[in-house]
């Protein structure tokens, strides 16, 4: 989309231009605030007790052909009941386990010893622009959604939003509204891009 | 005229530039180290020449390493590597960069000079699609959102 594309490449002259532009040209109402977080949510999220193995996990991941897995609180149940997420697992953190000596023996570790905590969470009712907010404050690409049981939901993933975004290009334009909105949605959009640009974040 | 020029996404613009490679003998140990030091999710695999021979990723190292109960400084990269490598050059679309992901079922590419094809400058992986939306308008749209759908 011009508005994200030109924050980087044209200079600020030709971005205005070519923002007006394609503001004028929308003329649906919807916008990425007025779009909830649990509308484009995946609702199947792959999930491991926290006293189960780091290698359960990791067999999770290969099973599924998925890049992280979401830690939840003291059970092994497999329905989406009463599942309360405490942490998140991804490759990345994998890789920190695998460049360690004694490997071996601690993928036979409970994989809330390796699982990042606490996790940063999104309730279902908020926005789009307010997940890519939090993704891009906190440096991250995957936002579990919780309610205020602190049931695990869903998931919502950078991915999910950038395909809505190709879907639905107009949804850039159509949320900027004046002149004021334009300025604060484009630093929004830039930093997102900075973000993605600077790729997958570091395992601290 | 700049600002058409511009205005065509190559993959030059989205690849990741920062080229890390690691020996196709050495352990996966090793591997998973300089993952973690550089700051990167993939590396090259070369021969004792420098040739390039295939790509480890962090998707390997988590999936073919920690399932075999197996010590990581007893595996070889060359062991878990993906290969063949599956090139393309600098200056295609990032359309194509998803049509050959899509024909060779990978989600790495090494990206290539575009005057000399045995310079590797780059890999691109289907997360860097995410990088720059200009494309969408593109015709090779549809090639990227399936891209997205199946392997990011």
């Amino acid at each position: 989309m011009s508005a994200l594309h030109c924050s980087r490449i044209l200079d600020q002259k030709e971005c205005l231009v070519t923002n007006i532009q394609v503001m004028s040209s929308s003329s649906n109402n919807m916008s990425l605030e007025s779009i909830s977080v649990s509308s484009i949510m995946i609702t199947d999220v792959k999930t491991a007790g926290e006293n189960q193995s780091i290698q359960a996990a990791c067999n999770i991941l290969y099973k599924n052909k998925i890049g992280s897995v979401v830690i939840i609180k003291n059970s092994t149940s497999e329905n989406n009941e009463n599942k309360v997420p405490v942490g998140i697992v991804t490759e990345r953190d994998i890789v920190r386990l695998v460049s360690l000596p004694d490997n071996k023996r601690l993928v036979h570790e409970p994989v809330h010893l390796l699982m990042r905590s606490p996790l940063i969470i999104i309730n279902p009712n908020s926005s789009i622009v307010e997940a890519m907010q939090t993704m891009q404050q906190k440096d991250i690409r995957r936002l579990p959604v919780v309610d205020n049981k602190e049931k695990l939901l869903g998931i919502v993933t950078d991915k999910d939003i950038f395909r809505l975004i190709l879907k639905n290009q107009s949804l850039l334009a159509s949320s900027a509204t004046s002149d004021q909105m334009l300025v604060d949605q484009q630093s929004i959009y830039g930093k997102f891009t900075d973000y993605w640009l600077r790729g997958i974040p570091t395992t601290p | 005229m700049r600002y058409f020029l511009r205005m065509t996404t190559t993959i030059n613009d989205i690849m990741r530039k920062k080229l890390e490679t690691i020996e196709g003998t050495s352990s996966v140990q090793q591997a998973a180290k300089k993952m973690k030091d550089r700051n990167v999710s993939s590396l090259l695999i070369v021969d004792e020449k420098g040739n390039p021979q295939g790509i480890v990723s962090e998707r390997d190292l988590a999936t073919k390493v920690c399932l075999n109960d197996k010590n990581a400084s007893a595996v070889t990269n060359q062991e878990i590597m993906s290969s063949p490598l599956i090139t393309i050059s600098s200056s295609s679309s990032p359309a194509e960069a998803a049509d050959l992901m899509l024909q060779h079922n990978v989600r790495h590419l090494l990206v290539v000079n575009n005057e000399n094809k045995h310079k590797p400058v780059g890999i691109v992986t289907p997360l860097d699609f995410t990088k720059y939306q200009q494309y969408t308008e593109d015709k090779g749209k549809d090639t990227i959102e399936k891209i997205l759908e199946y392997y990011v």
